[in-house]
């Protein structure tokens, strides 16, 4: 339960946040990329990239099949306003994301933000991904969504003052154009950032619809035995057993929303966009702990929160984060959502079993260390069966009415 | 005596014929296939003991999942 976010359940803001899931307005000029690339405009234009782009309806699972970086492995890795170094997670049943002990809600693979609308929040004004601003997303939501803002947030009527581009000028945040933001006094931003994260907490309860069920393992697990193969259910033995893959890839999404080094080699051979010096974690401390770094406390403890004093993110604040560890990715309908790994290195469910199997890259090849598993030496046999079983956590489609394009004129 | 011995040898025939069809030893027959199973790649046997069944349940949504469909709570 995130009861950081009062609204988490409410229609009204489920509805305004699918709406703005469709609306490329939010965005700023693109910056790279060409058609043949899968780019959605030439450079310098507004107004193309909407979250659908990269979290893609026609996917089934709303991941990317649009961008093609022209390496080896299409859809390696994201393209926003810009190549990102990152492969396009599915959305689908992300809302399950919880620390198994600690019960924080890390977010993408580097632990972005400890919540999901803080993280939500973020795209639309990053550089890389929509690379618009929020005070271009306080002008759109004042413009369009005026209506479906003060239905959704009534304690929070949108201020009128919005209307004046003197006021409150039409592009700036503390990323893009940050002159305009500064310009502001401190009364102004807070208007603004409160636009800014109840857009976060629309698009939060709007992916709360966005949940898959009725896999074959949880059909299996409910008493129908037939539901998987008797291979699936060796590789499931697996899994548990010689395999170790249940130690962090656990709980009902299968991963422990936790950070860990597994030796993973960014080759920029595979993927050409990635970058082997991202440190993961690490890098998000200051974003999320120091409310100067983004202009406002946007954690989970402050002002904007709706649970301030949740004690879910324990002291992280205070810890010293080692560099290279990266979040456990949650396994439902992964055998439908590759390419795999966050740079998209791995075209298929074999390329990852076998990483495993030898026990992730050498030392020295990756950033942290050291490495926190070990070769597997599984057989030929037991490898087709533990990928068996990873295709039984594969549920049941969105229903259509959740990824419909409902963006307001 | 005779009566006795008849009994018993009917006692015997039913017991067996129990086991073979699979009414009896249900514990022993899986922890059997959990034995054989464990990373024995030429084994046919599919069956969890006690302790697997329980880190299974923790991983499916039917029994230890977020609770509730499309619209209700989730965690």
């Amino acid at each position: 339960m995130d009861t950081t976010n009062k609204y988490r359940d409410s229609d009204a803001a489920a509805l305004m946040g699918q709406k703005l899931f469709f609306e490329p307005r939010l965005s700023g000029p693109i910056q790279e990329g060409t058609a043949q690339e899968g780019q959605l405009g030439n450079i310098g234009d507004k107004y193309k990239i909407a979250c659908r782009n990269c979290h893609m309806p026609e996917s089934k699972w709303l991941y990317d099949i649009r961008s093609n970086n022209g390496g080896k492995i299409p859809n390696a890795t994201a393209l926003g306003s810009a190549w990102m170094t990152r492969n396009v997670s599915s959305v689908v049943n992300t809302v399950f994301y919880v620390h198994a002990k600690s019960e924080a809600h890390w977010r993408e693979n580097d632990g972005y933000s400890d919540s999901e609308w803080f993280d939500a929040q973020s795209e639309p004004e990053g550089p890389p991904v929509q690379n618009g601003s929020r005070l271009q997303l306080a002008h759109v939501i004042f413009e369009h969504y005026y209506n479906d803002y003060n239905a959704a947030f009534p304690e929070w009527p949108l201020d009128a003052g919005l209307a004046d581009y003197n006021r409150f000028p039409a592009t700036g945040s503390p990323y893009t154009d940050s002159a305009n933001w500064n310009s502001l006094s401190a009364g102004d931003k807070e208007i603004v950032n409160r636009v800014l994260v109840n857009y976060g907490k629309a698009i939060e309860a709007y992916l709360r619809k966005l949940v898959s069920r009725n896999a074959p393992f949880d059909r299996f697990v409910a008493g129908y035995d037939n539901a998987i193969s008797k291979d699936a259910k060796k590789g499931l033995k697996l899994f548990i057993g010689k395999a170790g893959c249940v130690g962090c890839h656990n709980t009902p999404l299968l991963s422990d929303d936790d950070f860990h080094v597994i030796g993973l080699h960014i080759d920029k051979g595979l993927s050409p966009h990635a970058d082997p010096k991202e440190t993961g974690r690490q890098f998000n401390q200051p974003l999320i702990c120091d409310p100067k770094v983004a202009d406002g406390d946007f954690n989970v403890n402050g002002h904007f929160s709706d649970d301030p004093r949740t004690q879910r993110d324990g002291n992280f604040c205070k810890q010293t984060i080692p560099v290279g560890q990266w979040r456990t990715k949650g396994l439902r309908q992964i055998a439908e959502t590759g390419p795999y790994f966050r740079d998209g290195q791995a075209a298929t469910l074999d390329d990852v079993i076998e990483f495993y199997d030898r026990g992730g890259d050498p030392q020295g090849t990756f950033l942290g260390g050291p490495k926190e598993i070990r070769p597997l030496h599984l057989s030929h046999t037991e490898k087709d069966r533990l990928k068996e079983f990873l295709k039984t956590l594969t549920g049941d489609p969105i229903p259509s009415r959740y990824v419909q394009d409902l963006h307001n004129p | 005596m005779p009566r006795i011995a008849v009994c018993l040898l009917l006692l015997s025939f039913v017991v067996i014929v129990a086991i073979g069809s699979g009414k009896l030893g249900p514990a022993t027959v899986a922890s059997a296939n959990v034995a054989a199973a464990s990373d024995d790649d030429h084994d046919d046997g599919d069956g969890f003991s006690p302790k697997e069944w329980a880190i299974i349940r923790s991983l499916s949504v039917s029994t230890a999942g977020p609770a509730g469909g499309h619209d209700q709570q989730v965690s």
